[in-house]
């Protein structure tokens, strides 16, 4: 990877949306290590406002979090509020529950993975959709 | 105007199905009564040599013939949907209302004609009774009974009091010569035999109505309640799973070197640690997708390509066996493309547990072959999923698909195993009116690894 590359990266922005903190902490070091800056919230509607204020690249977003507001009431919010961002959802229940989250369908997220997830398997994931937006 | 509602219904939809049902049985029942009157008919003129007057002929005759049109006509009406199950229109009761009342009339006419209190067949009145006492709500039986009571009665007095004709069929004496205390008598016993039946036959079919309600009830909050444990189930498995999770995400920044070097002794470990922890996610799992397809009351079947339903499965799959170093094959071997009448993603669960399972007990370099056929008859979808797996002993078999089940080899072989995927390959099975038959071994000659063969059947649209 050469400097300008690096360069790039470092300007990612990631906000990671989860009500566990382990996970927001094990994630953020994971993509720290890949010298991405990460912003992380523990609720629904302070990710929205850190969304909106940090202006992320991408957000990894859980689904099952304390009521009220659960991920896909966030990420419909979003989409409301015309902020398009790439989405990946980051929850335990959609494989475990059968659901086929393609595409599209359902909520529109643009990735679902089922937690936990191999390191490599997310970080290429981050970056497909992070370099398919510069193109 | 009345809604001919039992005052103590509580699920209408299943009163409107008790009563069609009745319905239907009476039209049928008709048939069989116009029958016995036409071979009555037969053996009073050709047989019994009694000599009935010309009314009596042609009123029987009219009888026979008007009860056969209103029975086709109320047959058509019953096929013809025209009958709501809604309160306010044309609904079931109203319709069983309509066929007692035509009984009711054509069976006072018949009785008039053949000598009322004289007649045989005046204790069809009886029958009509109880049978009306089943269906209508109790008040308006008892109108109609004593309708049918009065009206009786006043032709009986009538005819006794030489107001109106009088039709005999045989030698019985005319009730004109009777004393009229004895038709008095006659015409209580009567009034009383009537009412007593309603009122037997109508506290009993009200009683076993209300039983029938009160069943229906225990067993909608038993459905309830069982509903309710599985998604207390869910939440409960979900929270297992959650820390689980945090642990398996900081073993991977652990194993990755993220949070420093680590040895290769300390990494071997971790690695051990990560594998466990990640069984127990995968057993959380499938208790929960056990839970969802029993929480999956509500289904929504459409017309299905199966071909193009086992192509997606196939293509979400496909990286699992080249990982796992096993041949996977597929073939279609269907006459005609039809459709199948399925959940889509229920049959995708369906089609991923029985393909993760061939590979989890298929050992490195062996084969599992997906095959779509018809059945022998062609009317069912065939699956069959053949491996050349460890093979299921013969005496587990029958017990393999009970939830949490693992047949013992399983242990054996030391692959991390799950009971719990074919319960629920059986649930969606019975969920689609289809079949499922496992056959192991499915080759005898390889003794370690004799196979497997799953047998699905699920029936074509049409």
């Amino acid at each position: 990877m050469n400097k300008q590359n690096l360069g790039k990266i470092m300007d990612k922005k990631i906000l990671i949306i989860d009500d566990d903190p382990d996970i927001v902490e094990a994630l953020t070091l994971l993509l720290e290590s890949k010298n991405y800056r990460v912003y992380s919230e523990n609720d629904p509607g302070k990710g929205f406002e850190s969304a909106v204020s940090n202006k992320p690249d991408l957000i990894i977003l859980d689904i099952m979090m304390d009521d009220p507001d659960d991920g896909f009431f966030f990420f419909k919010k979003l989409r409301k509020n015309d902020i398009n961002v790439p989405v990946i959802i980051y929850s335990s229940v959609s494989n475990a529950l059968g659901f086929d989250f393609g595409k599209n369908e359902m909520i529109g997220a643009e990735e679902f993975i089922d937690k936990p997830a191999e390191p490599e398997l997310l970080l290429k994931t981050i970056e497909k959709y992070l370099n398919g937006k510069d193109k | 105007m009345i809604n001919l509602i039992p005052a103590n219904t509580t699920d209408l939809d299943y009163l409107w199905e008790l009563v069609s049902e009745r319905n239907k049985w009476f039209i049928k029942l008709r048939y069989a009564a116009v029958v016995m009157l036409a071979s009555l008919y037969v053996f009073i003129v050709f047989f019994s040599g009694e000599k009935l007057s010309n009314i009596q002929y042609k009123g029987i005759i009219a009888i026979f013939i008007l009860t056969l049109i209103y029975n086709l006509t109320l047959s058509y009406i019953f096929n013809s949907g025209k009958i709501r199950n809604d309160i306010r229109k044309f609904n079931p009761i109203k319709f069983a209302f309509l066929q007692i009342v035509f009984d009711l009339i054509s069976l006072m006419v018949l009785v008039y004609l053949t000598g009322l209190i004289n007649s045989p067949f005046y204790l069809f009145f009886i029958f009509h009774a109880i049978i009306g006492s089943m269906i209508l709500p109790g008040r308006l039986v008892y109108g109609i009974v004593l309708a049918v009571l009065m009206i009786f009665s006043f032709l009986t007095l009538s005819v006794h009091f030489g107001l109106i004709d009088e039709f005999l069929i045989s030698n019985t004496g005319s009730i004109v010569n009777l004393k009229t205390t004895y038709v008095f008598l006659n015409l209580i016993s009567f009034w009383l035999m009537m009412l007593v039946s309603v009122m037997f036959s109508n506290n009993l079919a009200s009683a076993l109505y209300k039983r029938d309600q009160q069943l229906i009830e225990a067993i909608y909050e038993l459905e309830l309640s069982e509903k309710e444990k599985q998604r207390y189930v869910l939440a409960v498995v979900h929270e297992l799973k959650s820390p689980v999770s945090a642990i398996v995400s900081y073993l991977n920044l652990l194993i990755g070197g993220i949070a420093g070097e680590i040895n290769d002794k300390a990494k071997d470990i971790l690695l051990k640690m990560k594998k466990r922890s990640e069984e127990s996610i995968s057993l959380t799992n499938n208790i929960i997708e056990v839970s969802k397809v029993k929480l999956l009351d509500v289904i929504r079947k459409e017309k299905i390509d199966p071909e193009k339903l086992v192509t997606e499965v196939i293509d979400k799959i496909k990286d699992k066996f080249s990982g796992a170093n096993i041949l996977f094959t597929y073939d279609d071997e269907r006459e005609t493309e039809r459709a199948i009448y399925a959940d889509e993603s229920l049959i995708k669960i369906l089609f991923s547990n029985i393909i993760s399972n061939a590979i989890k007990y298929t050992p490195s370099g062996g084969k599992v072959t997906l095959k779509i056929s018809d059945s022998e008859k062609k009317d069912k979808l065939l699956i069959s999923l053949s491996d050349t797996g460890i093979g299921i002993p013969p005496d587990e078999i029958s017990k393999i698909s009970d939830e949490f089940y693992r047949a013992s080899n399983v242990k054996k072989n030391k692959v991390e195993g799950i009971g719990l995927g074919l319960s629920v390959v059986k649930k969606i099975i019975e969920q689609h009116d289809g079949s499922m038959k496992i056959v192991s071994p499915n080759n005898k000659s390889n003794k370690d690894n004799p196979g497997t063969t799953i047998y699905i059947e699920i029936p074509y649209v049409g």
